[in-house]
């Protein structure tokens, strides 16, 4: 229902009917406050303590505890849903103007009242830095805010009033919640948790406290750990990690972590060939998906290509779903056949990255709309060259290494990226 | 070649033929590359310079000296030497030449600079019409149709595409600092806009430049290795017509024709 992929398996025991209500329909019934709460409901029900038992770090939480969990989860929204519409106008503002005009989930100073899980949607954590905010982390589907405060205010030796939550969390464009309050996290959450998963700055809080030591079996947590920028900790935020921060705060500020398949080139290896753009065009009967164009910070340019988005905002206003995420690669992909040219999608895409363009026959003559004799246009858009079994051909064309497809929903893959190259 | 045993060259040349080929068309057989799906661009260019460094170092043990005797021999060895330096030459513009286009303001596709060239200049003729009627603006006007208007409307000349300097852009720049003193304040700003625009103009020139030197560097190249290809060939058949069978080995030998 938030345009996330589906994260369970319905297995009909006898014979059913099943009734599917396409997400485009759904939306409409969701105006309906009534339905709106039954679908809440039932979510609460059904689905929130599978999804809690989904998060590695609750899954050692026994069964009761984990009914208390679900009983005092409060979901919250930030944002709006369909922020592409308000995504142009943002832009035009200063990033510091940007920073301020996103709802504060929770804000720096405060006492944290509860462990905040997204649920999804994208959110960044700021820090006051100087006059301004900085951009610390972004969090995204599965990510936790505020275990450290709490872990601190739990073990701590100081009084509770000193413990202050070290970071902001604020929406960027929109965001679903799940709040935990604190006493349940510390009565329900906290003993179920290895002390080798907790955050490492308070890791060394926990080993006076014996609740806190339960489990005591080794294993890597690294998928827990929040997107911080490599090179900042979440604790000492230093001028010395200017540049690492300042792609950290251009990914956010242009919300490229959307980006699963993003294409990003690196212009201090790129001759500007163009083979790239003329191994797309080969492979798409001679239309480009892409231009080699769009964003650049530094020596990264990030390319106008489909970046097949954790949250496919294209998705949301086609009337015939023709626009969708295939189910297994998750490469979202335009059914030409069901396409009617609306430019719906293109419309809604925030980057700029569907294109209208004329369709031809297989000998190349335009289809023309016969009321109006203007060609007819459909939706294209960078498909993954999902045909190829080497993968995209843009990649497997460029002689000099420049250019990769990789997902910016997660800091680490590109900063591995470059430290590889510069190794 | 006729110095010593051809053989370990020969074997060189059967090796690098792919890797020759991949040079002969760059573009065109990259695309086949890519197109028929045989391993990466990247991995086959990496194949072509290692080769490529592997036949300059059996050239060093194959040929006694710098170029061979007899005239295919000499031909031979002048176009490998070409090809090989071409190809060092390629290698480290292709790693260097990237960095100074990146470190510009400017970002241009090769096939848009022409258009982005007429951008500038359209702009830089509005600031121009836009000025008032007064000395200074003369003054001004004056100085864009002698000096920023042929700068701007002229092609790219062969010498700067070459060795691309920024003499012209700091001449024109310090014309129009010296310019500033006889301008007033309303027309001053006019004068600096067009000084940014100048700036642009020659920043596109510069990618204009690098760029055509990369694709210029692949089409000679590309030609050399072609007829580094067809020479080889020649070298080889020529080699293998003088060998016969060895009727007590029942072998291929070089030995008979010798005695022959």
């Amino acid at each position: 229902m938030y345009r996330t992929p589906r994260c369970a398996t319905v297995v009909a025991e006898t014979e059913a009917t099943l009734v599917e209500i396409r997400w485009q329909g759904l939306k409409l019934l969701r105006r309906d406050k009534q339905l709106s709460d039954q679908l809440e409901a039932h979510y609460r029900t059904h689905w929130l303590r599978q999804h809690l038992k989904e998060v590695p770090l609750f899954r050692y939480v026994p069964n009761e505890a984990m009914d208390k969990v679900v009983a005092a989860t409060d979901m919250q929204s930030h944002g709006r849903i369909e922020w592409n519409t308000d995504f142009r106008k943002v832009q035009k503002l200063s990033p510091k103007e940007q920073i301020e005009q996103e709802p504060i989930v929770a804000k720096e100073g405060d006492f944290p009242t509860a462990l905040i899980l997204i649920r999804s949607g994208f959110a960044r954590t700021t820090r006051s830095f100087g006059d301004g905010h900085q951009t610390t982390a972004y969090l995204g589907t599965g990510h936790l805010f505020g275990l450290s405060e709490i872990v601190q205010a739990c073990c701590s030796t100081q009084p509770l009033s000193t413990i202050a939550l070290q970071q902001s969390l604020r929406a960027v464009g929109f965001v679903d919640s799940l709040h935990i309050p604190i006493e349940v996290v510390v009565e329900s959450i906290l003993p179920y948790i290895r002390r080798e998963e907790l955050p490492a700055e308070v890791r060394h809080l926990t080993q006076t406290k014996q609740t806190l030591e339960g489990d005591r079996r080794q294993r890597s947590r690294s998928d827990q750990a929040p997107r911080v920028a490599p090179g900042i900790s979440a604790d000492k935020l230093t001028g010395h990690a200017s540049q690492h921060t300042g792609r950290l705060e251009f990914l956010v500020e242009n919300r490229l972590f959307n980006g699963q398949q993003a294409m990003v080139i690196d212009l201090n290896r790129c001759t500007r060939c163009d083979d790239c753009v003329k191994a797309c065009a080969a492979n798409h009967g001679g239309n480009p998906r892409f231009v080699r164009d769009g964003l650049k910070h530094l020596h990264l340019q990030f390319v106008q290509a489909c970046m097949h988005c954790a949250d496919p905002v294209c998705m949301i206003g086609c009337p015939t779903g023709a626009i969708h995420r295939e189910m297994h690669s998750g490469v979202v992909k335009v059914e030409e056949s069901i396409c009617v040219g609306c430019g719906v999608c293109a419309g809604s895409c925030p980057y700029q990255n569907i294109r209208m363009t004329p369709i031809t026959d297989a000998s190349g003559k335009l289809y023309v709309d016969s009321k109006t004799n203007t060609p007819i246009q459909k939706a294209t858009k960078c498909d993954m060259c999902h045909n190829l079994p080497s993968g995209p051909a843009c990649v497997a064309a460029c002689p000099h290494d420049a250019l990769v497809r990789i997902s910016l929903a997660e800091t680490e893959p590109l900063e591995h990226w470059l430290e590889k190259r510069c190794a | 070649m006729d110095t010593l045993d051809a053989r370990p060259f020969r074997c060189v040349l059967r090796s690098n033929a792919a890797g020759l080929c991949l040079a002969a068309d760059g573009d065109r057989c990259s695309q086949t590359i890519a197109d028929a799906h045989l391993l990466t661009v990247r991995t086959w260019l990496q194949i072509h310079i290692y080769l490529g460094l592997f036949a300059c170092l059996a050239y060093v043990v194959h040929v006694p000296m710098l170029i061979a005797r007899g005239p295919l021999e000499c031909a031979l060895s002048f176009v490998f030497l070409f090809t090989a330096a071409s190809g060092l030459y390629g290698l480290y513009q292709s790693r260097t030449v990237p960095r100074r286009l990146t470190n510009l303001n400017v970002q241009p596709r090769y096939d848009r600079i022409a258009w982005h060239r007429a951008h500038l200049a359209q702009a830089a003729e509005q600031t121009i019409a836009g000025l008032p009627h007064s000395a200074a603006a003369d003054l001004l006007r004056d100085f864009y149709f002698k000096r920023l208007a042929p700068y701007f409307e002229s092609r790219i000349s062969l010498l700067y595409r070459i060795h691309p300097t920024g003499i012209r852009r700091r001449r024109l720049l310090s014309a129009i600092s010296d310019l500033e003193r006889y301008l007033d304040p309303q027309t001053i700003p006019k004068a600096q806009q067009l000084a940014g625009l100048a700036r642009q103009c020659d920043d596109l020139n510069f990618h204009h430049a690098l760029q055509f030197r990369l694709r210029a560097w692949l089409v000679f190249h590309a030609t050399i290795s072609m007829g580094l290809v067809v020479l080889a060939i020649v070298h080889t058949v020529s080699h293998l017509e003088c060998w016969g069978i060895d009727h007590e080995t029942r072998r291929c030998s070089p030995i008979r024709c010798t005695a022959e």
